[in-house]
C-alpha cells in the first residue's frame, strides 16, 4: 500500500461526489476561486461523446424494450425501478452484483455510479418548497425543527433555478411557490379539460410540470454548449442537445471554465481523517477502484455529496478518538431517519373523444397536482401530511395490441392508426422521518475494497400505508370526477423505500448538537469544516421532488464556507 | 453485418461486458441475410424458427407495408428468447410452438391456420383472466408487434419516424397523417 503525501494532493476545497449537488459545489467554489477536488467513485462519463446510446434508434438497440437475464441477474436492485437497465442504460446504472448491498428490511438503492451519478437520469421535476413544509415539524411536533425557513433559501431556489433553467407556469399558489421560469411546456387538449374539470368539481389545482429541461435558453445556458430541448424524450440516456439540466452538461462544465476543478474517477472514499490537534477535518482517504492504491488528499474544507447513503457511510466509516462511532456522529443520528417519497400509487383512466387531437413531440413532462391533503381545511382522518400527483393524457400507440384480439392485416393496419386517449398518474408522498428507520455499517462483511458493507433496515410505517390507500382512491376518484372511463387503481406491493430514489435524512439539520447531525449552514455540528449538502440533510422530506432542494443548500453552504474560509473561521 | 462490426457495434452499446449469448446471437445476425432461410439461432431449432418465422407473418402480414418476415421479427423473438426469458417461459413457448406442429400447422390452409391461431387467442384470453401465467400465443404475439413496431422496417414504413422533433406542439389528426415515433 502506497500512500503518496505530496504538493499535488491538497486543495482548498474536496467534493466527494459529482451528482447533483457535488456539481453545484465544485461550480459555487470553483468560481469563488477555491482550487477544488471533485471525487467521484464511478467512471468517467463524458458529457455527449459518452452518451453511446443517445442517439440510437429502437432497433440499434438489440433487445429493444427487453430486459436480459443478465442484467437482471447483475442489476437487480436498479431493476426494481421498472427494468431499469436495459440496453439503453445498462451501462449507466450500478452493478449491483459487484456493490452489494445487505437488506435487513428491503430498500430499493437506485444507484448511478459514474460522473454526474443520477443527475444523468433524474425525473428533472424541480419545485420549491413552501413556507409550511419547514414549519410541519415544530408544528406537529414530528421529528425535529428546521434551523432554516423558507426565507433563508428563497434566494438560493432563485440563484440555482437561473442557472439550471426551470421550465414551468407561474400560479401564485402559497403551496407551490413558483420558480424563476422558462416559458412553459403546453398541455395537450384532455389535460386542458382535465384540469378545468378539477377546479370545478373538486377545487382541485393543476399546472404543468416544472421542469429542468431548457424551453427557452438563456445566453449563460448556450455559453455552456447547451441548447433548447427537442423533445426527443429520451433524456435518461443523456442529452447530446444538453437540453436538460444535469451535473454533467451544467455545473461541471461551469467549474471546469474556471480552472480551478480538478476531477479524478474510480475513487471511492474510504474516510474522512480526522486530525486531532485542531479538531478539524485533513483530508480524505480513497481507494482506486480499478488499481486498488489507496491514496490521501488534503483540503481546508470537504463537501459531502455522495448522496444520502453514501454520505452517511462515509461519515460512519471515519471514526476516530474524537469520533468513535463515525464522523460528526455524537448524536447517534448519522444514517438514521431514512426518508423517500411514496412511489407505485396511482389510477389510470381511457378518455372518450377528443379523437381529433395529437401532438407532435414527445414531451418530457407531465403534469403536476400539488398537495391538497391536510392543507388548508382538509384533514385526512388516518394519516399526517400529504402528496402531489404527477402524470398526464396520452394517445395509445400499437402496444395496445396486447391487450386486443385478432391478427393480421386489418389489425396491422389498426395498430399503425392513433389510438383513444388514455390518462393516468401516480402519487409522490410524503414520509415522516423515524430514527427506526436507518441504513448503517455491517460490523463484519465487507465490499471487495475492504470498506464494510452497507445495511439497511427501514420500511413504510402505518402512516405510510394509510396514505398509500389514499393516493389511490383520490386518484381514482378524481380520474372519475373527470369523466373519464375504465378507471383503474394500483398500490404496488413490491415497492419499498428507496424506490422514489428520493433517499434524504441521514445527516440531518438542527439547531440541537444532541438531535441533529449538521446545523443551518450544513456543517457537522462538530466538525465544522465539514458540510453535508446532499440529500443526507434534510429533517423532513416534504413531498416534492427533492433535487432542487438540496441544489439550493448547496449553493448557500458554499456561500457560507468561502465567507468562513476569507474570514478565518474555518 | 459482418462479425467484426457487429462486434464493435454490440460492444458500444454494452460498454464492457458483452454476454456471450449477446455476441452469438449478432454472430447468428451476421449471417443471416433473410429471415427464414435456415437455422441461424441457437435457441430455436430449424423446424421451431420457421415455424416462428410463419406465425409472425401471420400476425403481422405484408400488406401496403412490409410484414413481419422483411422485419426480420423471428430472428429478434430468437434473440430476445435466449436472452431475455427464463427457463420456465421458454419452456412455455416452445411447448406451444410443439402442440403446432403436432397440429402440422403449416401443411393447413390459411384459413385453417387462422382458425387454429384464433383458438388459441381463445384460449390464452381465458388464461389471462384467470391467473398472471404466461402462455405462448401472448408471448408470441407480444414479441411480434413489439418486435415488428421498433424495426427499422416497421417503423419506418408504418410511421413518421422523427428522432428529433424539435418542437412540442398540439396539432389536429387528420386522415393521410401517419403516427409519428420517436
Amino acid at each position: 500500500m502506497e500512500i503518496l503525501k505530496n504538493k499535488s494532493n491538497r486543495f482548498d476545497a474536496i467534493v466527494i461526489g459529482s451528482g447533483m449537488t457535488g456539481g453545484i459545489a465544485a461550480k459555487e467554489l470553483s468560481e469563488k476561486g477555491l482550487k477544488v477536488l471533485v471525487v467521484e467513485r464511478g467512471r468517467e462519463v463524458k458529457h455527449v461523446e459518452d452518451y453511446d446510446t443517445a442517439t440510437k434508434a429502437p432497433w440499434e438497440l438489440p433487445h429493444r424494450d427487453k430486459l436480459t437475464l443478465r442484467s437482471a441477474e447483475e442489476r437487480w436492485a436498479n431493476n426494481r425501478f421498472n427494468n431499469m437497465a436495459k440496453d439503453d442504460l445498462e451501462q449507466f446504472m450500478t452493478n449491483d452484483k459487484e456493490n452489494p448491498y445487505i437488506e435487513k428490511r428491503p430498500f430499493d438503492w437506485i444507484r448511478a455510479y459514474h460522473t454526474g451519478g443520477k443527475s444523468m437520469h433524474w425525473g428533472r421535476q424541480s419545485y420549491r418548497w413552501n413556507e409550511n413544509d419547514f414549519e410541519a415539524n415544530a408544528k406537529e411536533g414530528i421529528g425535529i425543527d428546521w434551523p432554516i425557513r423558507y426565507a433563508d433559501l428563497a434566494p438560493w431556489y432563485t440563484y440555482v433555478e437561473k442557472f439550471v433553467g426551470i421550465s414551468g407556469q407561474k400560479e401564485n399558489w402559497d403551496i407551490l411557490p413558483d420558480s424563476h421560469f422558462l416559458p412553459p411546456m403546453p398541455m395537450n387538449a384532455p389535460e386542458k379539460y382535465f384540469k378545468n374539470k378539477m377546479m370545478e368539481k373538486m377545487g382541485r389545482k393543476v399546472t404543468i410540470g416544472r421542469i429542468a429541461n431548457l424551453t427557452k435558453p438563456e445566453p449563460h445556458h448556450l455559453s455552456l454548449g447547451r441548447s433548447a430541448c427537442q423533445y426527443r424524450n429520451k433524456c435518461a440516456r443523456g442529452c447530446p442537445f444538453g437540453g436538460y439540466y444535469s451535473s454533467l452538461a451544467g455545473a461541471l462544465p461551469a467549474a471546469d471554465k474556471t480552472g480551478n476543478m480538478t476531477i479524478i474517477h474510480d475513487s471511492i472514499v474510504q474516510e474522512i481523517i480526522f486530525d486531532d490537534q485542531s479538531q478539524k477535518a485533513k483530508g480524505i482517504r480513497i481507494i482506486n477502484s480499478v488499481t486498488s492504491e489507496v491514496m490521501e488528499y488534503y483540503s481546508k474544507i470537504i463537501f459531502m455529496n455522495a448522496g444520502a447513503m453514501n454520505t452517511a457511510a462515509i461519515l460512519l466509516n471515519s471514526t476516530s478518538n474524537r469520533f468513535p462511532t463515525g464522523l460528526g456522529n455524537d448524536s447517534d443520528q448519522v444514517g438514521r431517519n431514512i426518508m423517500d417519497h411514496q412511489l407505485g400509487v396511482g389510477a389510470n383512466a381511457t378518455i372518450d373523444g377528443f379523437l381529433d387531437d395529437y401532438v407532435i413531440g414527445s414531451r418530457p413532462n407531465a403534469l403536476y397536482i400539488p398537495r391538497f391533503r391536510n392543507t388548508g381545511s382538509d384533514k385526512a382522518k388516518n394519516f399526517m401530511r400529504g402528496y402531489g400527483y404527477q402524470g398526464g393524457a396520452s394517445r395509445k400507440g400499437w402496444s395496445r395490441g396486447n391487450g386486443m384480439t385478432g391478427f393480421g392485416a386489418d389489425f396491422k393496419e389498426e395498430l399503425t392508426q392513433p389510438g383513444e386517449w388514455s390518462f393516468g398518474f401516480g402519487g409522490f408522498g410524503e414520509i415522516l422521518p423515524d430514527p427506526n428507520n436507518r441504513m448503517f455499517l455491517d460490523p463484519v462483511k465487507k465490499d471487495k475494497w475492504g470498506i464494510p458493507m452497507i445495511v439497511f433496515d427501514a420500511s413504510f410505517n402505518d402512516n405510510d400505508l394509510a396514505m398509500r390507500q389514499d393516493i389511490m382512491e383520490n386518484a381514482m376518484e378524481m380520474l372519475e370526477a373527470a369523466g373519464f372511463k375504465q378507471v383503474t387503481g394500483y398500490n404496488r406491493k413490491e415497492v419499498h423505500i428507496g424506490l422514489g430514489i428520493h433517499e434524504m435524512g441521514t445527516a440531518r439539520m438542527g439547531n440541537d448538537p444532541k438531535s441533529s447531525v449538521i446545523n443551518k449552514f450544513n456543517q457537522l455540528h462538530a466538525c465544522k469544516n465539514v458540510f453535508v449538502t446532499d440529500g443526507a440533510a434534510m429533517t423532513s422530506a416534504s413531498c416534492v421532488n427533492p433535487s432542487l432542494t438540496y441544489m439550493a443548500l448547496t449553493a448557500r453552504a458554499a456561500d457560507y464556507a468561502f465567507r468562513g474560509l476569507k474570514n478565518r473561521e474555518l | 453485418m459482418k462479425r467484426r462490426i457487429a462486434i464493435k457495434y454490440v460492444s458500444s452499446i454494452m460498454g464492457l461486458a458483452i454476454s456471450g449469448s449477446t455476441l452469438s446471437a449478432l454472430n447468428r445476425f451476421s449471417g443471416l441475410k433473410q429471415s427464414g432461410e435456415g437455422n441461424p439461432n441457437h435457441f430455436l431449432n430449424i423446424e421451431q424458427y420457421q415455424l416462428v418465422d410463419e406465425l409472425t407473418e401471420i400476425i403481422i402480414p405484408a400488406t401496403k407495408t412490409p410484414g413481419a418476415k422483411e422485419a426480420k421479427v423471428a430472428a429478434f423473438i430468437d434473440l430476445v428468447l435466449a436472452d431475455c426469458y427464463g427457463e420456465k417461459e421458454k419452456k412455455i413457448f416452445t411447448d406451444g410452438l410443439q402442440q403446432l406442429m403436432n397440429y402440422k400447422f403449416l401443411t393447413h390452409s390459411s384459413v385453417k391456420q387462422k382458425e387454429i391461431l384464433e383458438n388459441m387467442e381463445r384460449e390464452s384470453m381465458i388464461t389471462r383472466n384467470v391467473s398472471n401465467e404466461m402462455d405462448c400465443w401472448r408471448m408470441l404475439k407480444e414479441l411480434t408487434l413489439l418486435g415488428y413496431f421498433s424495426s427499422e422496417v416497421g417503423i419506418k414504413s408504418c410511421f413518421d419516424y422523427q428522432p428529433v422533433p424539435g418542437k412540442l406542439e398540439n396539432v389536429k389528426w387528420e386522415n393521410g397523417m401517419k403516427m409519428i415515433a420517436y
